[in-house]
Order: C-alpha cells, then sequence, then structure tokens
C-alpha cells in the first residue's frame, strides 16, 4: 500500500517539477492568439495588430544598423556613446507579433 | 481490483499528467488573461525598457502560478530582449523588442530551437501579468548585440533539454542557461563552451531546486524534459534570479526590476 502511496503522491506533484525555472514553450504560432488579437484590437484599441518579417538589432558598435530617420538614434554610435542608460527610444504603438505555425496558417 | 493493476493505473495517471502539465503552457494554449490586458501590459515592458534606454535586456516571465513554482523560483522562462527595427508584413518599418528565445519545440520537450518573438507572443499563456527585467551595463548591452547580430547565439545552443540542465557542463541546456551562456559569452568574448562552462562554475552561483531526490527521480522517468544525468548530488540550475545575482556581484547589471501590470516596479 505504501508503494502505492507513494507513487499517486508522485504522479500529482510532478506539475510542480514542470513547472520549474525553465519552461521554454513558446506562445507564438497559435492560430487562436492571432484571432484573439485581431479581436482585442478591433474593440478596445485603435493600434493594429501586424506580423513580422524580420528584425534587426539596431546599434551594432561601428555598424549602420540604423533606422533612417529615427530620432532616436545615429549612424555609427555604439550602445556606450549611445547613452544608454539614460536616453528614451522609440516604441512603437503597433502589436507585432509572428505568423502562426504553418499549418495554423492554411486553415484560414 | 488487484495491486498490480493499481499500481498500472497510477503510472499511467503519471505519464498521463506528465504531457498535459507540460501542455499547459505550450504553443497551442489559450491565454488564460483577457488580450487586451496581455496586449497592453506587453507595450508597457517595452516602453519601461525604452525609457531605461534599454537596447539589449533580460527578460523573464511567470508561465506558472507562483504556488506551483519551487521555493525561491519565480519565473518560469527566459531570454534576451533586444531594441530592433522590425520589418512587417505590410512592408512598414517600426521600432520595438524583438526576444531572442529558446524554446522547447512543440513535439520533442528533450529539445529546443532558437526562435525569435514579440513581447505579447512572450506573454500570451502566462499566470500573472508581471515581467522580470534585468538591464545589463552598456558595455555588456553592446556585446550582447554584437554576438546576436553576428548569429554567434547559435554557437552555444546546445539543442539537448533539461528543465533543470546544469549550469557548470554543456550536457544539456534550457531557457536559462542559454541565456547566462550569452552574457559569459558577451563578458568574456568566446563562444568556446569549456570556457563558458569554467567561468560559470567560478564565478556564478546556481539556485538550488528544492525537491526531493524521489520526484526528480520521478520526473527523469516520465518526462522528456527532466533528466539529472548531467549532476551529481544536490541539483543546482539556473534561474532569472541567479542571474540578476552574479551580475549584480560584479557591478554588471544597471537594474534589476518585477514590473507589475499596475505598472508597479520592484526593485529586486
Amino acid at each position: 500500500m505504501k508503494l502505492l502511496k507513494t507513487l499517486l503522491i508522485a504522479s500529482l506533484t510532478l506539475s510542480a517539477l514542470n513547472a520549474h525555472a525553465a519552461e521554454s514553450t513558446d506562445h507564438s504560432g497559435q492560430a487562436s492568439k492571432h484571432s484573439a488579437l485581431a479581436a482585442a484590437h478591433g474593440v478596445a484599441s485603435t493600434a493594429k495588430v501586424a506580423s513580422a518579417v524580420v528584425a534587426v538589432p539596431l546599434i551594432v558598435g561601428g555598424g549602420v544598423s540604423v533606422v533612417a530617420g529615427s530620432a532616436s538614434v545615429a549612424a555609427g554610435t555604439s550602445v556606450v556613446n549611445s547613452h544608454a542608460s539614460t536616453g528614451a527610444l522609440v516604441i512603437t504603438e503597433k502589436t507585432i507579433t509572428v505568423d502562426p505555425a504553418p499549418n495554423k496558417a492554411m486553415n484560414h | 481490483m488487484n495491486r498490480r493493476i493499481w499500481v498500472k493505473l497510477i503510472l499511467w495517471g503519471a505519464i498521463v499528467v506528465s504531457p498535459l502539465t507540460w501542455a499547459g503552457s505550450n504553443g497551442n494554449q489559450k491565454a488564460t488573461i483577457e488580450p487586451e490586458r496581455i496586449v497592453k501590459f506587453a507595450k508597457s515592458v517595452e516602453k519601461y525598457a525604452a525609457a531605461k534606454g534599454a537596447r539589449a535586456f533580460i527578460i523573464a516571465r511567470a508561465g506558472r502560478p507562483q504556488k506551483e513554482l519551487p521555493r525561491g523560483i519565480q519565473y518560469t522562462h527566459t531570454a534576451v530582449a533586444v531594441y530592433s527595427n522590425i520589418e512587417l508584413s505590410d512592408g512598414t518599418q517600426a521600432q520595438g523588442y524583438a526576444i531572442h528565445n529558446l524554446y522547447q519545440e512543440n513535439n520533442k520537450p528533450e529539445r529546443s530551437v532558437l526562435m525569435v518573438d514579440y513581447p505579447v507572443d512572450f506573454f500570451w499563456g502566462v499566470h500573472s501579468l508581471k515581467a522580470g527585467i534585468i538591464i545589463p551595463s552598456a558595455d555588456i548591452q553592446q556585446r550582447l548585440i554584437q554576438l546576436i547580430s553576428d548569429g554567434k547565439n547559435a554557437d552555444i545552443h546546445n539543442p539537448k533539454y533539461s528543465v533543470i540542465a546544469n549550469p557548470f557542463n554543456a550536457q544539456y541546456q534550457n531557457c536559462t542557461e542559454h541565456t547566462l551562456d550569452l552574457l559569459n559569452a558577451a563578458i568574456y568574448q568566446t563562444t568556446d563552451k569549456n570556457r563558458l562552462k569554467a567561468n560559470a562554475k567560478a564565478y556564478f552561483k546556481p539556485q538550488r531546486v528544492n525537491m526531493s531526490p524521489f520526484k526528480l527521480m520521478m520526473g527523469a522517468a516520465f518526462m522528456g524534459e527532466v533528466t539529472t544525468k548531467d549532476h551529481r548530488g544536490r541539483v543546482y540550475t539556473t534561474t532569472f534570479a541567479s542571474i540578476g545575482r552574479y551580475l549584480s556581484a560584479y557591478q554588471l547589471a544597471d537594474q534589476m526590476v518585477t514590473l507589475y501590470e499596475d505598472g508597479g516596479v520592484t526593485i529586486l
């Protein structure tokens, strides 16, 4: 009977282990999220939902990965030189998301 | 019903519970919080970091209720957010944070892939709207961005996944250990795994996993993403908080906070 109890307790408590520090599952490719986001924005906000194609890090030391026309960055500056800890950065009001997984996209 | 049948039923129960609990936060999970609140919170996290001028920062989420987490652990997933120029599907461009993650594969929880997503994706499916934020020093930010721009984050990715990966060896890796490895790759400007692990062992203090050996053994037996093969004796792993303590100890963190849905901030 002890064995039974032990196994029962173990089965019920495995979820705690699973809920540990590194739950690394993605929420990005689900179709339901895209529908929900579209509905949420339709009702509650004027901001748009947009799918991302590619993201390029801004400000690479000595490089030119900089947005033309952006007031927040200057070509060729580094994070250190741009006083990263004090200067505010521009953030779009759009809600950016990744596209649904291929199989989900095909169902739309 | 005889004892053998009961044992089989319970064992099957354990097996069934495992994927169910894993599926509780997988890619097909529905949001447990209203989408409007997630959208607003995700944007507030971006604006908080942007107001601090963070070009790159460590971001964490709480994918499970606090009561289900082992003592000393508040966050379940950690990644690096990088201020980016984002090309959108309509051809326009926008500025915001792209999040560089190590995620478990959907159908192979014992394997991982590197994946970029965005704040609303990141916080989708969380159980509470709070974000862990560590803003490293400007020098480290610069090096992190360089590392990711050069694609060297892939060099230190180990696709063998364990939720309780030992940060002192390269046998397995999880999202938080990958974040630690990225930071050390930036600090020491190397992607040599032996050096990264040697330096982690010398300077980084991981979090002990407060869980009975039996429970760990059961987890290892029934859950593909749990193994103790890379540990000897007590189990220690990387957490958001232990990364924060590590950077703080060497004066390499500008800020370490929890940001809440109501805009409240707790300094960690």
